[in-house]
């Protein structure tokens, strides 16, 4: 089992190992001249410039959301909630098609930013509408009788105790950001990742799309690092036994209109947007675009391939999920912070390496299926780790004891007690990896053998070709697709806040 | 005959050792308390009983079968020993007739009616059968893993501190029953607790573990009036220390010559009463050991403090309400059965 767990371990290494190999024998000139140049300068201001605007709207956002979702008498609360969780079933690049087709201007920083905020701030209003859902409102009341008012209530009390879970969303949109192309590429907005997909595509320039590689990890890294510091060292746990009541809700009172004109532009900005495009395109293009022959193929090999990756990743992070629950030792630890540190690597990074090594080492695997398998493994084994840990730690150690002492061998209670108690989080990690595989689009694009087509890419020619009513029926399947991984998401935020 | 026999166990994590050279013979039929401040190896202890892990010195016998020993290791499911842990541990995607069921064998004949046997006998209605563990109190919890404990007729029966986590009420209706249940089926029996109430009205047979040490064990009665240590008399209930001249059968002290069980001892010592073995008499100043300086009120009883005229540290003595004299009333005491030398 840890054998098992190091290779895979290993393996996911590689592309990590493969930059700084690339780096290493580029030779320091060649790298200095690569890497310290007006363009590296212009993408690294955009870059910034990126971050610093999109993740803090995105926070704002959020927090207002959840707050107004979980915490004030909204009417229809719950209803809010799931509008707050829907826009995660519009593909990045989706979103971004859409706005370029009602407004055919928008480009640069200002509508990267507008998009970004609307794609990206369900990341931070999940974790937080859970945070908030578990606060102790001892705490608040305990704030309100030291004799602060409801918003000293909230900015002293209630805010800090959300910062572990602001932080781990704003993570995540910064990582997405860096490492989206789809979206960026389709506005005219330059990112790292869209220079370096550009430079692989038309020059198949290794050595300079490998040191904008570089400076990507690097920002990756600033941003982790950022994050190990904002997180901060403090634990926020509830004192005292006994489970936590729950929170009143506050009366909005004046305050609703207000609140309901900030909810209804979110949902027109991030759904209304998407839905009217679709539908207008669908509409304009009617029967004509539904090329059936086309259509079904993308399907079918996005479902043989989102099948296929989400079982070999479900299989390679079963080791190292069970080691890290079962026997958490020092090991473990090592491998489980290397699998943090490698899912910061953006899709390009790893497609980027896996390309170079299939050329230079096993020719063989370049252009192949397994090669691209192989990429979405990489790419998603963090998120599997993540669900498959917490659904065998859903099975505790104290039950395999029991098992055993009425009699039931080890592999019995294995299959009977700890499997069978794991299993739906074990499909649900599955689920996740499957439908994240079916929007997948840069290390796709990248790596896919010739006549290859998945939903994404079809998608992706056929906006490049500029017939966006074409590319709608695509558009739409990968939204419906996404729903069931939207409400899975949304069910485990609940579940992980205990309701 | 024993149903179990440690010899010399020894447990050690990292550099401190859970359990260190325990050795201890449990008779069939019996109910043993292994009892402890936590953090003394108990658990662990019934860890290494249950083979959920391994003694690192040491052999385990039940029933004259070596269980565990240098080299030879019976894994925990043939040991045919059964095991009712702190929250019942029931498997939440079964109910509670398949957690009843599940050592079973799922085939049995007489299956469905054994079932209905334990239910019966944990006193759980038979339409509990198809619930859910999460639709159950904590103590309709415990008493399913008692019985889908039992329903293997193990060997021997180990309980983890079952009725810690009930609360106080619950805790003494659940004790009898468990105790009931246990003697209907001769079901050899060792509980192991922190609680030394529990502990003392529950067993036959006391063992206290202190740091991994087996320190003292003996009946109840003997444990409490006859602890060989002070922290095994500390440990099983108040005591009321006081240095003292032993003369023959009497000590003197600060409450003056007092019957006491020497043993042949003579000279300086410490001697030690039970709270319950003083009674406060009100007096007159003249004739008073001391005088009373504070009251704790708790319903029933109360706590009063006494100061002593030549002893720098007041007696605590619990007492009813009723008879609880005001601060201020200068009283005498009155002391029940013998007091014994602190060893």
């Amino acid at each position: 089992m840890t054998s098992f767990a190091v290779a895979v371990s290993l393996l996911a290494l590689l592309p990590f190992g493969f930059i700084i190999w690339e780096t290493l024998t580029t030779g320091w000139e060649t790298a200095v001249s690569l890497i310290f140049r007006r363009r590296v300068g212009e993408l690294l201001i955009n870059t910034l410039l990126l971050e610093a605007l999109a993740i803090p709207l995105c926070c704002a956002i959020a927090v207002a959301l959840a707050w107004l979702t979980e915490r004030s008498d909204l009417p229809g609360a719950r209803f809010w909630a799931w509008l707050g969780v829907a826009p995660l079933a519009v593909p990045a690049f989706v979103q971004s098609y859409a706005w370029v087709s009602m407004f055919p201007g928008i480009h640069g920083l200002g509508g990267g930013v507008l998009v970004s905020v609307v794609t990206y701030f369900p990341f931070v209003y999940l974790p937080v509408a859970a945070q908030l859902r578990q606060l102790d409102p001892a705490i608040e009341d305990a704030a309100s009788a030291l004799g602060l008012g409801p918003w000293a209530v909230f900015f002293r009390a209630v805010l800090p105790q959300l910062r572990l879970a602001i932080v781990g969303g704003a993570l995540l949109v910064g990582l997405h950001l860096l490492a989206e192309y789809g979206l960026f590429a389709m506005i005219r907005f330059d990112t790292f990742t869209t220079a370096i997909v550009d430079q692989f595509q038309s020059t198949f320039n290794g050595v300079a799309a490998n040191m904008l590689a570089d400076v990507l990890v690097l920002c990756c890294l600033g941003l982790l690092l950022l994050e190990g510091r904002a997180r901060g060292d403090g634990g926020y746990a509830r004192v005292g036994g006994g489970s936590a009541r729950a929170a009143m809700r506050k009366q909005l009172g004046v305050w609703l209109l207000p609140a309901l004109a900030l909810l209804v532009m979110i949902c027109c900005l991030s759904l209304g947007i998407p839905v009217i495009t679709l539908y207008r395109w669908l509409a304009a293009g009617g029967v004509a675009i539904w090329d059936f022959d086309a259509l079904g193929g993308a399907l079918g090999q996005t479902l043989v391939l989102s099948l296929a990756g989400a079982a070999l990743t479900t299989l390679a992070a079963m080791p190292l999920a069970w080691l890290s629950v079962r026997a958490p030792g020092r090991l473990h630890r090592l491998l489980e912070a290397c699998h943090y540190y490698l899912g910061a690597l953006p899709g390009v990074v790893i497609a980027l390496a896996l390309v170079t090594i299939a050329v230079r080492v096993a020719l063989p695997l370049y252009q192949t299926a397994a090669n691209l398998l192989f990429a979405y493994v990489l790419l998603f084994l963090p998120r599997a780790l993540v669900s498959i840990r917490a659904s065998i730690a859903q099975a505790p150690v104290e039950l395999e004891w029991t098992s055993a002492s009425l009699g039931r061998s080890p592999m019995a209670t294995i299959w009977t007690v700890t499997l069978r108690l794991a299993a739906p989080g074990i499909f649900a990690g599955m689920a996740l990896v499957g439908m994240g595989i079916t929007t997948e689009l840069t290390a796709t694009l990248l790596l896919a053998p010739t006549g290859v087509h998945t939903l994404a890419t079809r998608f992706w020619s056929l906006t490049s070709e500029l017939d966006y009513a074409a590319a709608a029926p695509y558009a739409v399947m990968m939204v419906v697709w996404s729903l069931p991984l939207t409400f899975l998401l949304y069910m485990q935020s609940r579940r992980v806040a205990g309701r | 005959m024993s149903t179990l026999t440690l010899t010399g166990i020894t447990k050690r994590y990292g550099s401190v050792a859970a359990v260190d050279n325990v050795s201890l013979k449990v008779e069939h039929g019996t109910r043993t308390a292994v009892v402890g401040p936590s953090g003394s190896g108990k658990t662990t202890l019934l860890r290494l009983i249950a083979g959920f892990e391994p003694p690192e010195a040491g052999c385990i016998a039940i029933d004259g079968e070596v269980v565990a020993d240098q080299g030879v290791i019976v894994p925990a499911h043939r040991r045919s020993v059964g095991v009712v842990s702190q929250h019942g541990a029931l498997f939440p995607h079964l109910t509670v007739a398949g957690n009843i069921g599940f050592g079973m064998g799922r085939r049995a004949k007489d299956r469905d009616r054994r079932i209905a046997e334990l239910l019966d006998a944990v006193e759980l209605p038979q339409a509990m059968g198809g619930r859910k563990p999460r639709d159950l109190s904590g103590g309709e919890q415990q008493r399913v893993a008692l019985a889908r404990a039992l329903a293997r007729r193990p060997r021997l029966m180990l309980l983890d501190e079952p009725f810690s986590s009930l609360d106080t009420s619950l805790r003494e209706v659940m004790r009898a029953m468990v105790a009931r249940v246990l003697d209907d089926a001769g079901t050899t029996t060792v509980l192991v607790t922190h609680d030394q109430a529990e502990a003392l009205s529950f067993a036959d047979r006391v063992a206290v573990l202190h740091r991994g040490q087996l320190v003292q064990a003996g009946s109840p009665q003997d444990l409490y009036f006859r602890p060989q240590s002070p922290m095994v008399a500390a440990f099983l209930g108040d005591i009321v220390a006081l240095p003292a001249v032993i003369e023959g059968d009497l000590a003197v002290c600060a409450l003056g010559s007092i019957a006491v069980t020497a043993d042949g001892r003579a000279g300086t010592t410490t001697i030690f009463l039970r709270p319950e073995q003083l009674r406060l008499v009100p007096t007159t100043a003249v004739d008073s050991d001391g005088e009373v300086i504070g009251s704790g009120f708790a319903g029933p009883t109360s706590t009063v403090i006494v100061s002593l005229g030549k002893r720098p540290e007041p007696l605590r003595v619990r007492m009813s309400s009723q008879d609880a004299p005001p601060v201020g009333t200068p009283v005498k005491f009155v002391v029940l059965g013998k007091a014994r030398i602190l060893p």
